[in-house]
């Protein structure tokens, strides 16, 4: 049995490297194994037992956070490959910058509009779409390693989608002041 | 739970004896111990049934320390001398102390940097060591309730408490002589107590507005799981500040100036809280004042105007309620419960803003002043080993980011706010200067850009970096948050593999030195000096180590050892046994440190098999899903 401090984090969870997880699945496990280490179950044990339960409860929990966002789970899978998104010099695909663009443009109107109305959500949903047709194309291609390149460069396009979400959803609190998160 | 069982040799696991442990709320206002005693965790009164203990130290020139109920008209009469609200000094500096608002009759004392002392008749004490002895009076209480020692306890804190504010709460039992099983955030002890008695299922915000502190934490319930999911807060915002400006309030109505002595301030502050707790059941509360002069000042709050001086207050902690929804990515329909905690959502305008907030009506059906000690004497009861079937289990969060200084005052973020503990990071640094051998890291904590803007936590110095050229040495630091949501750094030099030494300067915090001295201090008694303290810690500590390995050995020594490897631990083994009844420390430590390096590899072995029988145990359509 390999120790669970060296392995990978998917095996770790008894899981196939893959990017699609079952995330019930996932929690689950993720619950059976913090139940077993968690350093509550150790608090009147010795204090060797201790340094290990919370040596281990810390790997499952980075292993945990890293897998169930599928951003930090490909970023994860390509680290796996030897690949370090933060070293990536792929030049991003001019059609992509066009659009890239035009989106900020829009939500600049937005914001100075004053008035989320439609705009605001057809821009999430529009990003929304984007972001799973990229998923499934990353998932593809993180299981070939010759197609890794267009991985990462999905990575980043990815990235981008996920910034604008956010802002996208800063600006709708900013729109709504006063009312309580998201409703 | 099958390593932590503790028995006699021969002696059945299973059938261990009941171990002592006690939950602990140590409030700003009033403190509370609590116990499961039968089934039933409840709080512990003192002679007369009263069950809060005031937060209230009063130093005497000669004798020890009064603390408690009696004292408390002693802020009026012998304010110098006389501390209460303790607790919203916890790990601060005289600067963030100023920044409190409040004027305090106390005079600080700074020596250097660190932590202040408040001087007294009876000497200058740390807001440590003035917590102690409420600790030592909550302490005292159980034991007599018990009618034993307390093999362990459970202290809350807020969950917005900074790794400073723990650490001090940490080092205040240390002092009063307990062994801390797990420090609790305070909503999260409120949600167990809570939970477990509604088996409620679901999300649910806990709205904890204490004395000093607000803390709003959303959770989680589900099978016997508690998770936080996000947690925020104030650790400097409460019924204090709604006392202060009712007191104000009342210093303009009369025509008293600010200047006035400190006993007429306090007796002010007394009548503003008086009047406080009197609004939330009546509509209007008179009062009758003395002012300096001997005259008196006769008027009138009604409520209405209350709830105007009050409701910026109380806006204060609406901010942070959106936050948390947010950091949760949750919306205010996802939460099917508010639980209402602490003293001062007893003001009815707390109960109608939070509701109009969450758009629905909170939960005050739970005593807001017990609940927090009921739900840490549960947590302490299953720590302590008194449930082993309890399945129980317990994820929180740390509530502030982990971050280190870089270049230019910047912050760069290590660990976010809001991520389940335990957790470690590792981040390489590297030297800059030809032979540099060592290097200062300085952690901070907090959610801003700037260093300055942050809470500064302590400056880490890395020395033993082994002489290289610039650049070559790759030093990885670890940051370790442990289950109490306290700090531990540690480091290593990648290419030569030195562990490199760290000396920790807390900024705020006490030195190890310093808490070793004020304990040989408060040891009174000839017998009772340090190094028999310390041998019978050791003596406890290599004896619950041998029963731990014994049941270990029995359990899986077979299955998960060679005859080779077994033979070197029983070795180390009987080393310990045949020192461990003596009375050189030093021999048993060194035999402890020996039996801990050649059991290492068994007992992670045997970690990885219950991770491996947890994994294993269910086939995966038996694992519900949420």
């Amino acid at each position: 049995m390999q120790p669970p401090l060296t392995k990978d984090y998917f095996s770790l969870f008894g899981l196939p490297i893959d990017f699609h997880i079952d995330d019930e699945e996932l929690t689950a496990r993720y619950r059976e194994m913090q139940s077993a280490v968690h350093p509550d179950r150790y608090a009147s044990a010795a204090a060797q037992e201790q340094r290990i339960s919370l040596q281990m409860a810390a790997r499952i929990n980075e292993a945990y956070e890293t897998l169930r966002h599928p951003m930090s789970r490909i970023r994860y899978m390509l680290e796996l490959k030897g690949v370090d998104p933060r070293q990536a010099d792929s030049s991003p695909d001019p059609a992509f910058l066009a659009r890239q663009i035009e989106w900020r443009e829009t939500l600049e109107e937005i914001r100075e509009s004053g008035d989320p109305g439609h705009g605001l959500a057809a821009l999430s949903e529009e990003a929304g779409a984007c972001i799973a047709t990229l998923l499934e194309k990353v998932a593809a291609e993180l299981k070939d390693d010759a197609r890794l390149s267009s991985a990462l460069t999905h990575f980043l396009e990815l990235q981008y989608y996920y910034r604008l979400l956010e802002e996208a959803r800063d600006i709708e609190d900013m729109l709504e002041q006063g009312g309580p998160g998201r409703t | 739970m099958a390593l932590m069982q503790i028995s006699e040799p021969g002696e059945a696991p299973r059938a261990a004896r009941h171990r002592h442990a006690a939950g602990i709320d140590l409030g700003t206002t009033n403190s509370l111990v609590a116990a499961v005693i039968g089934e039933r965790a409840v709080t512990l009164g003192d002679e007369q049934g009263n069950q809060l203990l005031p937060s209230v130290v009063r130093y005497l020139a000669g004798g020890s320390p009064r603390v408690g109920l009696g004292d408390q008209q002693f802020v009026h009469d012998d304010p110098h001398n006389t501390i209460s609200s303790v607790k919203r000094f916890m790990g601060r500096g005289v600067e963030d102390i100023q920044k409190l608002g409040d004027r305090f009759p106390y005079e600080f004392v700074q020596a250097g940097q660190g932590m202040p002392r408040i001087r007294t008749v009876a000497g200058d004490f740390s807001p440590v060591e003035v917590s102690a002895e409420i600790l030592k009076a909550l302490k005292e209480r159980a034991e007599q309730a018990l009618g034993g020692g307390l093999e362990g306890v459970v202290i809350t804190v807020p969950a917005y408490f900074d790794d400073a504010q723990r650490q001090a709460t940490k080092d205040a039992a240390q002092l009063a002589g307990l062994n801390v099983l797990r420090l609790l955030n305070e909503p999260t002890a409120a949600a167990i107590a809570y939970g477990l008695d509604q088996g409620a299922e679901g999300i649910h915000a806990i709205y904890d507005l204490g004395g000093g502190t607000f803390d709003i934490s959303i959770l989680r319930f589900s099978k016997g799981v508690f998770e936080v999911l996000a947690t925020a807060g104030d650790s400097a915002l409460g019924g204090d500040d709604i006392d202060r400006v009712i007191a104000e309030w009342i210093l303009e109505q009369a025509d008293i100036g600010r200047d006035a002595d400190q006993a007429c301030l306090q007796q002010i502050v007394h009548h503003a809280r008086q009047a406080k707790e009197t609004l939330t059941e009546r509509d209007e509360v008179e009062f009758t004042i003395e002012r300096p002069d001997g005259s008196l000042w006769k008027g009138a709050l009604s409520r209405p105007v209350f709830e105007d001086l009050v409701r910026p207050i109380i806006k204060r902690t609406l901010a942070p309620c959106k936050r948390v929804l947010r950091d949760a990515d949750i919306g205010v329909n996802d939460i099917c419960e508010v639980v209402m905690v602490g003293g001062s959502t007893r003001i009815p305008l707390v109960r109608d803003m939070v509701g109009a907030f969450f758009q629905r009506q909170p939960h005050v059906d739970i005593d807001p002043d017990k609940v927090v000690a009921i739900g840490a004497a549960i947590q302490a009861d299953i720590l302590v080993g008194n449930k082993p079937g309890d399945d129980m289990l317990l994820l929180d969060v740390i509530p502030l980011s982990l971050g280190i200084e870089t270049m230019g005052g910047l912050v760069e973020k290590l660990i976010p706010r809001n991520t389940t503990i335990p957790v470690t990071r590792a981040q390489k640094f590297t030297t800059f200067k030809d032979g540099q051998t060592a290097m200062a890291i300085h952690v901070v904590q907090g959610e801003r850009e700037l260093v300055s803007d942050n809470r500064s936590l302590a400056r880490f110095k890395l020395h033993g970096i082994p002489p290289m050229v610039a650049g070559a040495a790759h030093i990885q630091v670890t940051f370790q948050v442990d289950a109490d949501g306290l700090l531990s750094v540690s480091a290593k030099e990648l290419s030569t593999g030195v562990e490199t030494g760290i000396v920790v300067k807390p900024s705020y915090g006490l030195s190890e030195e310093e808490i070793e001295h004020m304990l040989r201090d408060s040891l009174t008694h000839a017998s009772d000096d340090i190094n028999a303290r310390r041998l019978r810690e050791y003596q406890v500590e290599a004896e619950r180590a041998i029963n731990v390995l014994q049941v270990a050995l029995d359990e899986s020594g077979e299955r998960l050892l060679s005859a080779e490897e077994r033979a070197r631990i029983d070795e180390a083994l009987a080393a310990l046994e045949a020192v461990q009844g003596g009375d050189d420390y030093l021999a048993i430590k060194e035999a402890m440190a020996h039996l801990d390096r050649a059991t290492a590899e068994f007992a992670e072995r045997r970690m990885n098999a219950s991770i491996h029988d947890a994994l294993t145990g269910h086939k995966v359509d038996e694992i519900c899903p949420d």
